[in-house]
């Protein structure tokens, strides 16, 4: 017997896909409406069908008794017996959501809640009415088992020509009928079949002679199985012994239905690879990494062009498997960006706003598994910016706009990072509102004078929420710092921009990889240090004279203030007044830093071990790497640094610039 | 008088009906009185190819056909045909 | 000599349970996840049996019935379509390119098993 458990996974992936692909389908049916595209149909249709069929092999009859219905009204709309409508669509994309539901109850093994079970009545109901699809209780495999008596029967079998073209095998149906308990006895009536020195080639493929079988202890269901595929082309006569002969196998003839013609959808192959298998690779190319960059000290102490020449090589191809790998992680932003048309468009039904989603960079690439970790703040994002942000179409006409809006995400790869941009050109965010609040709360003091920016930003400090009240949608208990704390959880920044009435811009800052880091070592003291290369601008040396000593907290730079972070004063290190500092210049996004240590140690590639729990909270540091030395060097969390320690209001003025 | 052995080949359908009648038409001679059928190599048949052999012991009404070459351990549908051509009062077993 | 069959559909769960059951029956089975995919399996070898879900992308069963029928060595291949009740248009169109016989989707393995027997009994 086949192990189902090991089956279920398969299943429940596959399902969740096809569920995507029909709600991508459906969407698109109401997009081009009144207007309809057989493809597009026919794509809805094969998903609703591949969900139905797979559930019923794995043996899941509830998924397989919803999805049929389903999957019969796709088959009008493909037929054309049924045209597509917004109504229609909103409901099978009800149900779409309620297939869901049920995989997700087998997913959890948990049991079909009584909730669900009256949302299925209802949509069935709803179905019903575009089509009188009857009700059936059961699907089409739960053959009632008749406990038919068994009975004799008499067979007569008469082939036509296109049953022997076909190959047909008279011992495979003998024996199917045997199999069932039954007996059987065979008279081959041969007479009429002709002498071989009597006829021409040819006629020995048409069928001469007859069957003739007696059979016991059987079935008409069985010997009607036993039949089935050769009825059409034959003349089979059954009659029960002790009864008068019974009418022959009728085959009804039926119009075959239009050929569909099937896109060939991206004729890349796929290959589906468990995520954890991707990470060890991830996690041993990374040892890897670090192996062979110990060689490669250590060959440079030897002096042997030969071998430095191999090392060298070896190096590069280290590389080249490395950034391979790095790639096999990567997704394209676009698949997460598309189910947000869904969410989009039920808000701002719900809502009765008018929002059309525009979608840029959808190709932009970013790490599997900062995927799942964006979609919840980026919903929530959305969400919001529809709800808050959002004028109702009325007021928008009144002010001028076009009644629908426009709310955009858009992707693109900035020095090193992922950006991602939710903006709307809504009513944008109350400044006053917002420092008022803010002052309310004793987040800033009265007097304090920040920059619109700053105001603006303030709406991710915790405990801040102006709406009004609390809707269902944006304001429960989810604010704009739990928001800012996921995306940090990944090493990302959020920030926003708004300018009232016209709009705002959320911006996300996200790095390109969780796992491998190209970094610029540094040392203070005796500690080692990497700053990802790729927020580095530029290394210069503490300027002495023009009153600045290692106590400074900024300089002038080239006409900009830079302010400084003391990396001995964050993590307590000794300061060795012999040795004259250097400076690390990093810039994340607007911002800019120097970073002052005592060693400038050189490029470095590394993997990022996590912090464990213990340093987690450690403000700061993003990880930990080991040396060839065997050292442990800090990887620092240069966003936060500069956030934290660096993040000068710009009321501080240089003395002279 | 002479006696004629055909060998089966290994598939004997539809598909190779037309072509292996001619070729034992050609093996057939009006002298031929006795005709064994060796069914060592065949493993597949079906109804064409069971007609054929039908049709083979049509030719000699007056001495029968002997089947050669099958054994308990032998292909099932040989020994499928072999009863099936003694049940059909078509052949002597030897 | 185990006979060979070949499964071919575009929903991996049904591929799985299908080539689960039938190589618990003894069975040598191969896969394909649509008409090109089985093409170019196809060069492996006998197979004794082909089994094919009509609705599939890049070619669907059909296309690959009258394909397979068309290669030499294939064209006496018993094919077993696979199909959804309302498909009973479908069947006759089958029939007419070749197919030997056809089950409705969706199945339970002891189905499959016994249409199997019939067919390669």
């Amino acid at each position: 017997m086949v192990d189902l458990s090991e089956i279920q996974a398969v299943f429940i992936e596959e399902a969740k896909e096809l569920v995507l692909q029909f709600e991508e389908s459906l969407l698109a049916i109401e997009s081009i409406l009144p207007n309809s595209d057989d493809e597009i149909i026919n794509e809805a249709f094969r998903a609703a069908h591949t969900i139905k069929g797979s559930a019923g092999v794995v043996g899941y009859d509830h998924i397989v008794d919803f999805t049929h219905f389903v999957e019969a009204t796709m088959e009008l709309l493909r037929n054309h017996a049924l045209n597509p409508c917004e109504k229609l669509i909103s409901t099978l994309l009800e149900c779409n959501d309620h297939i869901n539901a049920l995989i997700k109850c087998l997913e959890s093994n948990e049991d079909f809640p009584p909730a669900l079970t009256d949302t299925e009545a209802g949509l069935l109901e709803s179905l019903k009415s575009y089509s009188g699809l009857q009700h059936q209780t059961s699907s089409e495999q739960t053959v009632v088992e008749n406990q038919e008596a068994t009975q004799s029967f008499r067979v007569s079998a008469q082939f036509y020509k296109a049953c022997m073209v076909d190959g047909f095998d008279p011992l495979s149906i003998i024996r199917y009928i045997e199999s069932k308990g039954s007996t059987v006895e065979v008279d081959w009536l041969i007479d009429e079949v002709p002498a071989l020195n009597a006829v021409t080639p040819d006629e020995l493929e048409l069928c001469h002679f007859r069957m003739q079988l007696e059979i016991h202890h059987s079935t008409r269901e069985d010997i009607d199985e036993a039949f089935e595929f050769i009825a059409a082309e034959s003349n089979i006569e059954i009659a029960p012994i002790e009864d008068d002969k019974k009418p022959t196998l009728v085959k009804t003839d039926k119009q075959p239905t239009k050929n569909n013609k099937v896109k060939p959808k991206n004729p890349e192959r796929m290959m589906k690879i468990p995520a954890q298998k991707l990470d060890e690779l991830v996690n041993e190319l990374g040892e890897l990494v670090i192996v062979s960059a110990a060689l490669e000290d250590h060959t440079k102490t030897i002096r042997d062009s030969a071998l430095t020449e191999i090392v060298e090589h070896i190096q590069q191809l280290v590389s080249d498997v490395q950034s391979s790998t790095l790639q096999l992680r990567m997704v394209q932003i676009g698949e997460t960006f598309n189910r947000f048309s869904r969410v989009v468009r039920d808000t701002s039904k719900e809502l009765e706003k008018q929002v059309s989603l525009e979608i840029m960079g959808a190709e932009t690439e970013l790490d599997k598994s900062m995927v799942e970790k964006i979609v919840d703040p980026l919903t929530h994002l959305v969400r919001n910016a529809i709800d808050h942000g959002m004028e109702s179409p009325a007021q928008r006409a009144d002010s001028g706009k076009p009644e629908y809006g426009t709310l955009s995400l858009k992707a693109f790869h900035d020095s090193g990072s992922i950006v991602i941009e939710i903006s709307d050109d809504g009513r944008g965010l109350d400044k006053e509102k917002i420092k008022e609040k803010a002052i309310q709360r004793n987040l800033i003091s009265p007097d304090t004078e920040l920059t619109d920016k700053e105001i603006a930003n303030l709406i991710f400090e915790p405990g801040f929420s102006t709406a009004e009240k609390v809707s269902n949608i944006s304001g429960r208990g989810v604010g704009m710092d739990v928001v800012r704390k996921n995306i940090e959880a990944v090493r990302g920044t959020v920030s926003v921009e708004s300018v009232e009435h016209q709009g705002t811009c959320f911006q996300l800052r996200l790095p390109l990889t969780m796992a491998i880091i190209d970094g610029f070592m540094v040392s203070v003291a005796d500690a080692k240090f990497v700053i990802p290369l790729d927020m580095v601008t530029e290394c210069i040396e503490l300027p002495l004279g023009n009153g600045a000593t290692r106590q400074t907290d900024y300089i002038n730079l080239r006409g900009t203030v830079l302010p400084f972070i003391h990396l001995s004063r964050i993590f307590d290190l000794p300061t060795n007044p012999k040795i004259r500092p250097s400076i690390v210049v990093v810039k994340y996004g607007q911002l800019r830093a120097g970073i002052v240590v005592d060693q400038l140690l050189g490029e470095f590639q590394t993997v990022i071990k996590p912090l464990g729990a213990l340093f987690e909270k450690m403000s700061g540091i993003s990880g930990s790497s080991i040396l060839g030395s065997g050292d442990i060097a800090l990887i620092l969390d240069v966003p936060k640094l500069i956030h934290d320690f660096a993040h000068e209001p710009e009321s501080r003025k240089l003395a002279n610039s | 008088m002479s006696n004629l052995t055909i060998v089966l080949p290994e598939v004997l359908t539809i598909y190779e009906v037309s072509k292996v009648a001619a070729k034992w038409q050609l093996m057939l001679s009006d002298d031929t009185t006795a005709i064994a059928i060796d069914l060592s190599e065949l493993l597949e048949v079906d109804a064409a190819g069971f007609q054929l052999v039908v049709a083979l012991a049509q030719c000699c009404t007056e001495k029968p056909l002997s089947v050669i070459g099958v054994d308990e351990h032998h292909s099932p549908c040989a020994l499928w045909l072999l009863n099936t051509l003694v049940a059909s009062n078509c052949t002597q077993r030897r | 000599m185990a006979k060979k069959i070949m499964i071919v559909d575009d929903s991996a769960s049904i591929r799985q349970v299908a080539k689960m059951t039938l190589l618990a029956e003894g069975y040598e089975v191969i896969d394909a996840c649509d008409g090109l995919d089985a093409i170019n399996k196809l060069d492996e070898g006998k197979i004794n049996l082909i089994i094919s879900d009509l609705n599939m992308p890049n070619m669907d069963g059909l296309s690959l019935l009258k394909k397979v029928k068309e290669m030499g060595q294939y064209r006496f291949t018993p094919f077993l379509m696979l199909t959804t009740e309302s498909g009973a248009d479908f069947v006759s169109q089958g029939k007419q390119a070749g197919a030997k016989a056809w089950m409705i989707k969706p199945f339970k393995p002891e189905k499959l098993i016994n249409t199997v027997s019939r067919i390669l009994a």
